[in-house]
C-alpha cells in the first residue's frame, strides 16, 4: 500500500476483502483510543457546547470548534493512527 | 452477527445426492463435515446446506457465506454457474409434511417472514403469538399427565405421544380461530386475507422452539436491515448532507456580503412584493447610483460623498415605509421610534452591503428560501435518524421473542459498546473509515456519514426513554445481554452515559475531523510533489537539448 496515510503497511498477503476488514478494524480503535484521549482533555462543559453544534448540524462548525477546543488534536489523531499502524504490522493477527 | 442456525424434522431415507452438490460445513463443535447439500441462499446471502441424520431427519443450517467460500472454494464458482435447484428436486418429495419442510428453502423462509410481518404488523401484539404457543405447549403437557394417569390406573402401556400430538393440532387449531375470527360482515376477499394469516398462524404454533426462535430472529434481522437500509438509501440518494453543505455555504456568502444582517433585515416588515416599497426604494437607488457612476469626475465633485449620501436616502425611504407599516400595525410613535432605532444600524449595513448593486431584493429571497430549504433538509436528517430509531423500536418490541434465550446469559453492560452499536448496528463507519485510509478522496463521504451518526446519537440521547431505549435493547439483544438489560441500563447513572458518550462523539468528529486534513495535506504534498517531478523533467530536457 504506497497511499500516504497507509505508508509503511503492507497487507499484500491478505485478500482484500480481509484488508478491508483489518483497516475496518483499525479506524475503529483509532476512534476509540482518540475518544478516550480528547475526552481528556475536554470538560463536561465544552462537550455540551460541542453536542449543541451538533443540533445545528454544521460540520464546518464542528471543525472550528475542535481546533478551538482541543489543541494538536490532529497531531493526536496523526500519532494515533501511526502506533496503530505499527501494531497492524507487527500484530495483524490482533486486527483479523 | 447472528449465530448458525440448525433445525431438524423428520425425512425418509436420504437420497442419492448428486455429488456436485455436496459441500464442506464446520459445526459449532469445531468439527468440519463434507455430507452437507447445497440448496442456496437466503435473503442476508447466507447459504442453506441441508443433511440427513442416521435416524432420518432433515437438518437444515445456514452459515457466512464468507465462511462457505472458505471452506469450499471451487464449489462457489460451479454454483454459481448452475441454478440452485427447487426443493422439490433437492428434497425427496415424499418428505414428511412438516412445518419445517416449508421452511427449508430461501423462498419458503422469505415467505414465512413476509407472513410473519403481516400477522405482526396488524396485531402489534407479538407477545400474543408466544402467549399461543405456551398455551398449546400447556395443553399438550396437561394431555399427556391426564392420559398417562389414565393408563396406569388402567394398567396399560401405550406410546401417548400421538395422541399428545393430535390434542396439540387441535388446540392449535381452536386457538388460531379464536385469534383470527372472521368479522359478521366479512368479504370474500377478507376471509381470504383471514386464512392466509390462519395459515401462517398455525405454522408458527406447529414450530419447534429453535424453528420459532430462529423464524423471528431472521425476520426481525431482514426487517431492520430493510428498514435501516431504506433510510440510508433515501438519505444517500436525497443526498442531504451534501445539499446542506451547499445551502449552507450559499447562506453563508450572504451572510458576508451584508456584514451578517440579512436575517434581521428579513424579519421586518418591508413591503418585499414586486411593485412594492422596497422594489421602488432599491429602483430609485439603483437609478441614482447609475447617475453618480456616469456623472463627470472632477475635483468640484466628491463621488463617494454622493454615494454615501444615496445610502443615506435609502435608509428614510425604508424607514418611512417601516414606519407607514407601524402605523397601520397601531403602535404609538414612542413604539414606532424605538424600533426604528433598532434596525437603524441594520439598514445601514444592509445598505453598504449593497454597495450600488440592485440584487439585494434577490437576495433576500434567496436568503428566505435557502434558510427553509436548510431547515427542511436538517428536518429530513433527522426524520431518517428517528426512522431508524423507530424501525429499531419495532424490533426491540419484537425482540421479546428472543427473551428467552438470552436470559440465559447476562453480561456486563459495556455502555460505550451498546450505544455505539446502537448509532451505527452494521459497522458502516469503520467500513467508510477504511475505505479514507486507502483513498483520501473518500474523506467527504466519511465525514457526511459520521455527522449524520452524530446527530443521530444526540437524539437519542435525547429521547433515551424511547428511540434510545429500543437501539439499546436492540444492541442488548444481539448481544445477549439478557431481557433484564433495559432495567439495567436504566439504573446505570446519567453521568456515566454521558461520560460513554463524550467518549464515541469526540472519537468519532476528531478522528474523521483529522483524517480529513491529513488526507487534504497528503493530496497537496502528492501534486506538489508531481509538479515538482514535471519542472524537473523540463529542466532535464532542457540540458539534454543544449
Amino acid at each position: 500500500m504506497d497511499d500516504s496515510l497507509l505508508s509503511g503497511v503492507d497487507l499484500s498477503q491478505y485478500s482484500e476483502q480481509q484488508q478491508e476488514k483489518m483497516l475496518a478494524k483499525l479506524y475503529g480503535k483509532l476512534e476509540e483510543q482518540v475518544g478516550e484521549k480528547v475526552a481528556a482533555l475536554v470538560s463536561d462543559q465544552q462537550f455540551d457546547q460541542f453536542e449543541a453544534l451538533i443540533d445545528q448540524g454544521d460540520e464546518d462548525k464542528l471543525d472550528e470548534w475542535l481546533m478551538a477546543n482541543v489543541p494538536d488534536y490532529e497531531k493526536l489523531v496523526e500519532d494515533t493512527l501511526n502506533q496503530l499502524k505499527q501494531e497492524l504490522q507487527t500484530n495483524p493477527q490482533a486486527f483479523e | 452477527m447472528r449465530a448458525s442456525s440448525t433445525a431438524t424434522a423428520e425425512t425418509p431415507t436420504d437420497a442419492e445426492q448428486p455429488a456436485d452438490r455436496l459441500v464442506s460445513v464446520k459445526r459449532s463443535n469445531g468439527e468440519t463435515e463434507d455430507d452437507w447439500i447445497y440448496i442456496g441462499h437466503d435473503a442476508h446471502n447466507r447459504v442453506i446446506v441441508v443433511k440427513s441424520t442416521p435416524d432420518n431427519k432433515l437438518m437444515t443450517n445456514n452459515i457466512a457465506l464468507e465462511e462457505f467460500q472458505q471452506l469450499n472454494p471451487t464449489f462457489v464458482e460451479s454454483a454459481a454457474a448452475e441454478p440452485a435447484k427447487t426443493p422439490s428436486e433437492a428434497v425427496p418429495a415424499e418428505s414428511a409434511e412438516t412445518s419445517l419442510k416449508a421452511a427449508s428453502t430461501p423462498e419458503d423462509w422469505q415467505r414465512i417472514k413476509s407472513e410473519a410481518k403481516e400477522f405482526f404488523d396488524q396485531f402489534e401484539n407479538v407477545e400474543g403469538v408466544e402467549a399461543l404457543r405456551q398455551a398449546v405447549s400447556r395443553h399438550g403437557s396437561e394431555v399427556q399427565a391426564a392420559m398417562q394417569q389414565q393408563l396406569e390406573e388402567l394398567g396399560l402401556t401405550s406410546d401417548i405421544e400421538p395422541a399428545v400430538q393430535n390434542a396439540k393440532a387441535d388446540k392449535a387449531a381452536q386457538l388460531v380461530e379464536a385469534a383470527l375470527p372472521y368479522p359478521d360482515d366479512v368479504r370474500r376477499g377478507d376471509r381470504k386475507d383471514i386464512d392466509r394469516q390462519r395459515a401462517s398462524l398455525a405454522k408458527m404454533l406447529a414450530m419447534s422452539d429453535e424453528q420459532f426462535s430462529n423464524l423471528s430472529q431472521d425476520w426481525q434481522a431482514h426487517e431492520v436491515s430493510t428498514l435501516h437500509g431504506e433510510a440510508l438509501a433515501e438519505d444517500k440518494n436525497y443526498k442531504a448532507g451534501e445539499q446542506r453543505k451547499a445551502v449552507k455555504q450559499e447562506l453563508r456568502g450572504l451572510d458576508e456580503k451584508y456584514g451578517g444582517v440579512l436575517p434581521e433585515i428579513s424579519a421586518l416588515p418591508l413591503d418585499k412584493e414586486p411593485g412594492g416599497a422596497l422594489q421602488t426604494a432599491l429602483g430609485g437607488y439603483g437609478e441614482r447610483t447609475q447617475k453618480i457612476n456616469a456623472g463627470p469626475a472632477s475635483e468640484l465633485i466628491n463621488k463617494d460623498f454622493l454615494k454615501q449620501a444615496n445610502a443615506a436616502q435609502l435608509v428614510k425611504e425604508l424607514e418611512a415605509s417601516l414606519t407607514e407599516k407601524y402605523q397601520a400595525q397601531g403602535l404609538s410613535e414612542a413604539q414606532i421610534q424605538a424600533k426604528l432605532a433598532e434596525s437603524h444600524s441594520s439598514l445601514e449595513t444592509w445598505v453598504k452591503g449593497m454597495d450600488g448593486q440592485t440584487s439585494a431584493l434577490g437576495d433576500l429571497d434567496k436568503l428566505e428560501q435557502q434558510g427553509n430549504k436548510e431547515k427542511m433538509l436538517t428536518a429530513k436528517r433527522h426524520k431518517i435518524g428517528e426512522y431508524i430509531g423507530s424501525a429499531l423500536l419495532m424490533r426491540a418490541i419484537k425482540g421479546t421473542f428472543e427473551r428467552g434465550k438470552s436470559n440465559e446469559t447476562k453480561t456486563e453492560i459495556n455502555v460505550t459498546e451498546v450505544l455505539a452499536h446502537g448509532i451505527d448496528h452494521n459497522g458502516s463507519r469503520g467500513v467508510a473509515g477504511a475505505e479514507t485510509l486507502r483513498n483520501g478522496e473518500k474523506a467527504g463521504s466519511l465525514g457526511g456519514r459520521v455527522m449524520a451518526q452524530l446527530e443521530t446519537a444526540r437524539q437519542l440521547s435525547r429521547n433515551e426513554g424511547t428511540l434510545m431505549r429500543s437501539l439499546i435493547y436492540l444492541a442488548a439483544v444481539e448481544r445477549s445481554l439478557g431481557d433484564s438489560f433495559v432495567s439495567t441500563w436504566d439504573a446505570i447513572p446519567a453521568e456515566r452515559k454521558k461520560q460513554a458518550r463524550k467518549k464515541l462523539m469526540l472519537g468519532m468528529a476528531a478522528t474523521s475531523s483529522a483524517i480529513a486534513r491529513m488526507s487534504a495535506k497528503a493530496a497537496q504534498k502528492a501534486r506538489k510533489t508531481a509538479a515538482t517531478g514535471a519542472a524537473a523533467g523540463t529542466i532535464w530536457l532542457g540540458n539534454v537539448r543544449s
